[in-house]
């Protein structure tokens, strides 16, 4: 390894919440200031610029918990999860599976829905205008400007008090389950409840990719695919 | 560009002011890793803004300091933009941002010695064979010095030109931040740097932290130009013909009027420089 080589991992180590080396100590001049001030500026930068990118892409879950409890978590996150690609409208994908694995959040798991909630949102802002549309024989898809959030909390309602269309008082927190469709239409996001039951299930096992899909009856298949919720499927 | 090329970094929250106002600007500039998406409305506005102005793209992810050489994958995308958009100005930064594999969302330091200076140079031929046009390289703020460090920063830069034919765009803000950081003597660094490799400058605002005691200027992004700042622009102007300037104000996005006036008086003093050159 060369001697920039070993100089960049130990800085990156260092930005990612590691002690500082030895090594990297006596190479930063100290000028007046210790080694450990001067780095941690860049520390600082990684953290902060990075939870303020994030917070930006998670606004429901803002409204839930508030901005001091989810800064507060980004910062964990930050360091665990670091960025691999510098186009940072990738980053944060797996927040809310994060989010459900909080000892704080295990109670509210309405809260890790709402963040995916948020992350489709921001995904499919970034999806391709034109979509080919690829029949494949005998095979459902989901289209790619559509993403499904199954939930076991009243999500759609929870949805709606976050965004203001309902009063937060009005939202029964042990009311009926419901998921979301989340679909891009001409440049817009719609969000859609689906009820539990079947087309939940059915919903949920092919966003998942599960080649054993669940039975549906022939007029629920129609409704779907009449909400353009296939890729290239007519039945 | 035209005689009097002024830019600004075009955010999303201004969008629709700059095509509702049609705003006096030669040019703007985005960061290539805000566009690197297959579609979506950043593409549908940049695309529809590109009707009336020039674009300049701005790398901040390329990471050319990176020992370990460019990440492939990263030059393809920016190799696609650019043909997509075919911008006039393309540039990066003398920096580092990402180890094997994690991009750590700064412009990192670098010893600047002959090794560094190696990597660099192979780096950036390698962009600029992948994009099929020379870049600009941009000094950056400096929070730190390196005891292998052996070579002066505008040394370095005009050395890499010299080595790869790229040229440089000279971040004033950044300048004035590395030498009150470091203790170098910002206007002494400016007179230094040859005007005919500058091809870009930019200007922006920086915050001003007490860390242990000591004063340490933080390149934010986030508030006006500083009178400093101006001060060092007019200098340049005294030296040069006009150079494409831009305005970046990245964090704490002001109202577009705001910018816009940040924009006017780099074109009044531009304008009153050219004045003189004539």
């Amino acid at each position: 390894m060369t001697k920039l080589a070993e100089l960049q991992g130990h800085i990156g180590d260092y930005i990612l919440g590691k002690d500082i080396e030895t090594t990297l100590r006596e190479e930063v001049c100290d000028d007046g200031l210790a080694a450990i001030d001067r780095l941690q500026i860049h520390r600082n930068t990684y953290r902060e610029s990075l939870v303020s990118a994030l917070e930006g892409i998670y606004p429901l879950v803002t409204v839930f918990v508030g901005s001091d409890f989810l800064r507060q978590v980004l910062k964990r996150y930050v360091l665990e999860h670091p960025p691999y690609e510098p186009m940072l409208y990738t980053y944060g994908s797996e927040f809310p599976r994060f989010l459900a694995g909080l000892e704080a959040v295990k109670p509210m798991q309405y809260i890790a829905d709402i963040a995916e909630l948020d992350w489709y949102t921001h995904e499919l802002l970034q999806v391709a205008d034109e979509v080919q549309d690829r029949i494949v024989a005998n095979q459902y898809r989901l289209t790619p400007n559509i993403r499904f959030v199954a939930s076991d909390a009243p999500l759609f309602d929870l949805w709606r008090a976050a965004v203001g269309q309902v009063d937060a008082d009005e939202v029964d927190i042990n009311g009926e389950a419901q998921s979301i469709l989340v679909l891009l239409h001409e440049g817009n996001i719609l969000y859609q409840p689906v009820p539990d039951g079947d087309v939940s299930k059915f919903l949920r096992a092919l966003q998942m990719g599960s080649e054993d899909l669940p039975e549906l009856d022939e007029s629920a298949l129609q409704e779907l695919t009449d909400r353009g919720v296939f890729l290239g499927w007519a039945l | 560009m035209d005689q009097l090329p002024i830019g600004v970094g075009l955010k999303a929250q201004h969008y629709d002011n700059v095509l509702s106002e049609r705003p006096a600007l030669s040019f703007l500039e985005v960061h290539a890793e805000n566009y690197m998406m297959p579609g979506g409305a950043h593409h549908r506005y940049l695309k529809d803004i590109c009707q009336f102005y020039e674009l300049s793209i701005h790398g901040v992810g390329m990471s050319l300091g990176s020992a370990g050489g460019l990440d492939t994958l990263h030059l393809k995308r920016f190799a696609k933009l650019v043909d997509e958009y075919n911008p006039a100005l393309v540039s990066e930064h003398l920096a580092w941002s990402r180890t094997e594999d994690v991009y750590l969302n700064d412009l990192l330091p670098l010893p600047l010695n002959s090794e560094t200076f190696l990597v660099i140079a192979d780096n950036v031929a390698a962009m600029q064979d992948a994009i099929g046009r020379n870049i600009l390289v941009e000094n950056p703020s400096t929070y730190l010095r390196f005891e292998n460090s052996t070579i002066p920063e505008q040394e370095f830069l005009v050395a890499l030109a010299d080595k790869t034919g790229c040229e440089l765009l000279l971040d004033v803000n950044n300048v004035f931040v590395s030498c009150r950081n470091m203790g170098w003597d910002p206007l002494a660094y400016i007179n230094s740097m040859p005007t005919q490799l500058i091809k870009e400058i930019h200007l922006a605002g920086h915050s001003v932290r007490e860390v242990e005691g000591q004063e340490i200027r933080v390149d934010d992004h986030g508030s006006p130009v500083c009178e400093n700042v101006w001060g060092l622009y007019q200098c340049i102007l005294e030296r040069a013909r006009p150079v494409p300037t831009l305005i970046e104000w990245d964090n704490n996005i002001p109202d577009f009027a705001t910018l816009m006036a940040e924009a006017e008086r780099a074109k009044q003093m531009m304008k009153q420089s050219d004045a003189c050159h004539d």
